[in-house]
């Protein structure tokens, strides 16, 4: 017995294309989750004020008043306080940070910088 | 409408796809100052985000208590006036000195909550941090020394001139007492950082045990091994956290109230991993001034306290409790030394 052909709805147009909107949403969340494993945290006064990956895309200063003045710089992988105007610049002799157990902090300027990533890591904090 | 169900189930699973292929969640984090240095914490459960702000929250009004340099803190006014009721002090304030003169008489005086005379003239990690003069150190040290802190007829009192500083036992009774909030919450598990001062409890969503850095003291690199542990305190004092140079000399922040000076024990830190937070940070103090051989003794008699200590000669000395949970990265600077120095 020959099955009747079921005609394609105008509902039915509406729900694939949801689908494939989801679909492709999705997949653009993922490659961007992908791509942003590592990223900086910038706080001051206890609130966040900037996120920047760390994919090696980025390369540039940031500079920070407050009671004091942090110059902050980004360098692909990693960021370090390159200066600041406190007197006891511990947030400068940190150097370098690029891992999610490390932090850079900058007390006088309630500063502080620490790093997030998807990946696990070979310990998950330091003492 | 039967034709759309395969059609929908398709796309669902195809939309789930990503997330469940995705990295496990680092959890809810969240970063502050507070006590004079940078607290971090990371949850993980159902009330991850509650713990978050109870965490700032209860570390917000335990500085209000205990800050020395918030004036009206129950430390700065004791310090001011030299004696208060029990009744004027909080009672976590009152439980945070009897636990400090109860480490005191434990330690034999290497931990000293009466250190604040001397802590004040070096003034380490400050402008005015300078190397006093001979008369000076003297002066200070009789000022100095928990015999100083009496708890006598309801009041505690400070004898003479003598000031409380509790920046050895302050972050990590706080640990304690967060513990304690925490307690009631539906929590997987949970990492805290007090500047550094780590308190690591349950497991991590891959069910795998915490790993604790220790910090390399010459810097080269992060860490010269790590402790796999949980449900614990892991606190590290060492001779390269606060310090300053002077003519080619460095000065510290780990007094000694003996000389009166940053303490000369041959160590560059020891790190003590006890479930009584503040406990572990008391010793880790203590046990850095006494040296490696003392406190390996003192450690052996202690039903809950172990310890990594780190000399100034590149050697790593364990507690026996330890010795399964270590893992020494750095082996081509440091050597891992067994039983008694």
């Amino acid at each position: 017995m020959k099955r009747d052909r079921l005609p394609l709805r105008a509902g039915d147009f509406v729900v694939v294309a949801g689908i494939l909107l989801l679909i492709a949403g999705t997949g653009i969340l993922f490659l961007f989750h992908r791509t942003e494993q590592k990223r900086c945290v910038i706080l001051q006064n206890n609130q966040v004020i900037e996120e920047i990956p760390l994919d090696g895309s980025i390369h540039r200063e940031l500079i920070l008043d407050g009671e004091y003045r942090n110059r902050i710089e980004i360098d692909g992988t990693r960021i370090r306080f390159a200066s600041s105007t406190c007197p006891n610049q511990f947030c400068v002799h940190t150097g370098w940070i690029s891992e999610p157990y490390q932090s850079a902090v900058c007390l006088p300027n309630r500063v502080i910088v620490r790093i997030e990533s998807d990946r696990e890591t070979e310990i998950d904090a330091l003492t | 409408m039967r034709r759309i169900f395969p059609i929908l189930l398709a796309g669902f699973l195809l939309a789930a796809l990503p997330s469940s292929c995705s990295a496990p969640s680092r959890g809810e984090e969240v970063s502050f100052t507070a006590m004079d240095t940078a607290m971090t914490g990371r949850f993980y459960g159902k009330d991850a985000k509650q713990a978050a702000e109870a965490y700032q929250q209860e570390i917000a009004d335990l500085e209000q208590l205990w800050s020395k340099t918030i004036s009206s803190s129950d430390v700065s006014r004791l310090n001011q006036s030299g004696s208060l009721k029990k009744e004027a002090l909080d009672p976590r304030t009152v439980s945070l000195l009897r636990r400090s003169m109860e480490i005191s008489e434990l330690t034999g005086g290497s931990f000293d909550p009466v250190l604040g005379r001397l802590v004040s003239l070096w003034g380490i990690g400050t402008e005015q941090e300078q190397v006093p003069e001979a008369d000076e150190l003297v002066s200070a040290s009789k000022e100095s020394g928990a015999e100083h802190l009496s708890e006598k007829d309801g009041s505690f009192t400070l004898s003479g001139n003598a000031q409380l500083d509790l920046g050895g036992i302050s972050k990590g009774a706080a640990t304690d007492e967060i513990r304690q909030s925490l307690s009631g919450l539906s929590l997987d598990g949970y990492l805290l950082s007090l500047g550094g001062n780590i308190y690591v409890s349950g497991e991590k969503p891959d069910q795998s045990e915490w790993k604790i850095g220790i910090s390399d003291p010459d810097g080269e690199s992060a860490y010269l091994g790590y402790l796999s542990v949980s449900d614990c305190a892991v606190i590290t004092s060492g001779d390269y956290e606060r310090f300053f140079v002077r003519d080619g000399i460095r000065y510290h922040h780990i007094l000694d109230r003996a000389t009166g000076s940053p303490a000369q024990s041959g160590l560059r830190s020891v790190t003590v991993v006890s479930k009584d937070a503040a406990l572990a940070d008391a010793l880790s103090t203590a046990l850095f001034v006494v040296g490696a051989e003392k406190g390996l003794a003192f450690c052996g008699q202690q039903p809950d306290a172990e310890a990594v200590f780190v000399t100034d000669d590149g050697f790593v000395y364990l507690t026996d409790g330890l010795k399964e949970c270590f893992t020494l990265t750095e082996e081509a600077r440091y050597t891992i030394k067994d039983g008694e120095k």
